[in-house]
């Protein structure tokens, strides 16, 4: 469980996030959802441990204060928004520092590069082993992230409990198919017993992924529980601040239609 | 190779001498009859320290180079060319000038030590300094990286022009042995006296390697990842600072070396800093011993200060360097 407890962030005299009490389980996909500015990233990067903050953030039941870098490394990954790299690694290599962020790597050679085949294939880049990271488009290398922090926390649950991925608008540079692909790999890496908290842009991919939605808006939580408790016409139109429609598809399930977004976001 | 170039280095120079026969004698495995006592000294005495303390600096600037060019993520920094190198040569000259009043107490502190000790507390703080300015809200500006170095090269320039300005003829002839860079002035208590900062710095520079790997993503990845992010720049400082500052307390401004071997070697092998530091520590001794060797041969029976030779191979380096990032650097 990933629990925060009246979280306060400030960057200078800004406050970012007010008084913020938030929940995640392991075993299901929780989404950040909001409009830009509202805190998602923010409050991702705070529990991530990235952030001077006040109130309490608690990773499996620790206090992420008491935590060392390593001992967080070992029980959740970070898949940020956008990563530089400044050396021309080649994309075997970049998976393979993601192994090597273990505590405890895998002592054999073989099993090694297995894990990083097994983590390429994992986000359809089998065969870009090879190749030179910088060379790869912008869909490519955040896939090829996603795979590095894929090997460090492979096995969803281990014997100290959950592992947690942390995903920063992880299909904002994809294409559809590796959209719907990332996160099929994440509900899959839920499913196991993994906890996933993603921070979405997507209201449709996160009616379908998401198994808690919690929405931001000005540093504060709007909504927060299951899709269709949170997902209506009302709550998005308000938050987003256009008139947004949420449908039933005939097979079950949410999805979210812009509506005349012109007359608001263009005319005020 | 290292091996073969120290031997090679050894057998070079404007004074033939059978060298293999010499150090077989040395070991205990020749009889060391009908050779040359003159010979003898020109091999053991002069060239063989001059030829280890190549292989020391060397390594030691090669090395520096590699973990600042991980340290501040960017193929483009170098002891040398960011001021640190300035900072060490400020701290030498110092305890020239001033070693026998101001600085009295720290020489006697510190005895036959105190001149690589000086220059690595110089190259401490300018590495220090450099850093704190450079990197701002966990972000390592590269423009700011070298302006800021250039401004500190600038002012240990400065400092130490004053305290030029201040020395003694004799003091004057210590001094000048800096500005130049070279090998010629090793001795076997010279390579003792780096000995024990250069070993502990090169050493510990391979504890920094999975550090700088993950730093390559960015500070907040190399948390995420499990660094110590404090730990490994305070080690890394430090290995930078006592790895130069030993390099300029025996040779003086040797330049470049820090620029031209790591990159050389991630061309070859890849940028993993498992690989690549201890490549960087043997390809930066051989690259020197053969820099050194041209340097005494080149002008014969004159030596060309070695700083000459790596910078005018450096330089144009450097710029190609350049030339090939444009438009990643942007200013």
């Amino acid at each position: 469980m990933v629990e925060a407890e009246s979280l306060t962030v400030q960057y200078g005299h800004h406050l970012i996030l007010r008084e913020i009490d938030f929940a995640a389980e392991a075993g299901s996909v929780s989404v950040i959802a909001g409009p830009n500015g509202s805190g998602k990233t923010t409050l991702l990067k705070a529990l991530c441990g990235d952030l001077p903050h006040t109130g309490t953030i608690r990773l499996n039941g620790h206090d992420i204060r008491d935590l060392k870098p390593y001992q967080m490394a070992a029980r959740r990954g970070v898949l940020a928004q956008e990563t530089t790299l400044s050396f021309p690694f080649t994309v075997a290599e970049v998976v393979r520092i993601g192994i090597s962020a273990r505590s405890n790597p895998p002592a054999d050679r073989g099993f090694r590069e297995r894990r990083v085949m097994e983590a390429l294939a994992a986000v359809d880049l089998a065969g870009f082993a090879g190749r030179f990271y910088q060379e790869l488009s912008g869909g490519e290398r955040q896939r090829v992230q996603l795979a590095r922090v894929l090997c460090q926390i492979w096995e969803p649950v281990d014997e100290s409990g959950p592992c947690w991925l942390f995903l920063d608008e992880p299909v904002s540079s994809l294409d559809i198919r590796h959209q719907i692909g990332v996160m099929e790999l994440a509900a899959d890496y839920a499913r196991r017993g993994g906890g996933v908290i993603a921070v979405m842009h997507d209201l449709n991919l996160t009616a379908i992924f998401a198994d808690r939605v919690t929405l931001l808006s000005g540093g504060t939580i709007v909504a927060s529980g299951a899709p269709d408790a949170v997902m209506s016409d009302a709550a998005l139109s308000e938050t987003f601040g256009c008139r947004l429609r949420v449908g039933l598809k005939p097979s079950n399930g949410l999805f979210v239609l812009p509506h005349s977004v012109s007359d608001h976001v263009g005319s005020r | 190779m290292l091996v073969l170039t120290m031997g090679f280095a050894l057998q070079v120079g404007a004074f033939d001498a059978p060298t293999l026969r010499i150090l077989l004698a040395w070991a205990g495995l020749d009889d060391g009859q009908g050779l040359k006592a003159v010979d003898e000294i020109v091999i053991l005495s002069i060239r063989l320290p001059r030829v280890i303390m190549g292989a020391l600096v060397g390594a030691a600037l090669a090395v520096s180079g590699a973990v600042m060019q991980g340290l501040f993520r960017n193929p483009l920094a170098d002891p040398g060319i960011v001021g640190v190198s300035a900072g060490a040569s400020l701290g030498a000259v110092a305890i020239i000038v001033l070693g026998g009043t101001v600085l009295a107490p720290y020489a006697e502190l510190t005895g036959a030590n105190a001149l690589p000790f000086a220059a690595f507390l110089g190259g401490l703080a300018s590495t220090y300094i450099l850093y704190s300015i450079a990197t701002r809200e966990r972000r390592t500006s590269v423009a700011t990286m070298l302006l800021a170095g250039i401004a500190l090269g600038a002012f240990a320039l400065a400092m130490t022009g004053l305290l030029i300005f201040v020395a003694d003829d004799l003091q004057l002839r210590q001094i000048s042995f800096w500005s130049l860079g070279s090998l010629a002035g090793a001795t076997w208590e010279k390579v003792f006296s780096v000995i024990p900062i250069i070993l502990p710095a090169l050493a510990a520079s391979l504890y920094l390697a999975r550090g700088l790997n993950a730093l390559a993503f960015g500070e907040a990845a190399a948390v995420h990842m499990g660094v110590s992010l404090q730990s490994v720049k305070n080690v890394a400082i430090f290995a930078i600072a006592a790895a130069t500052g030993a390099a300029v307390a025996v040779s003086g401004g040797i330049g470049f070396v820090g620029i031209v071997v790591p990159h050389v070697l991630r061309l070859l092998i890849g940028p993993d800093h498992r690989y690549l530091l201890p490549a960087s520590a043997l390809l930066g001794a051989v690259f020197l011993i053969l820099a050194d060797c041209v340097s005494r041969t080149i002008v014969p029976p004159a030596e060309l200060p070695i700083g000459i030779v790596t910078a005018a191979i450096g330089a144009p380096f450097f710029l190609w360097i350049l030339l090939r990032r444009r438009g990643i650097i942007d200013l």
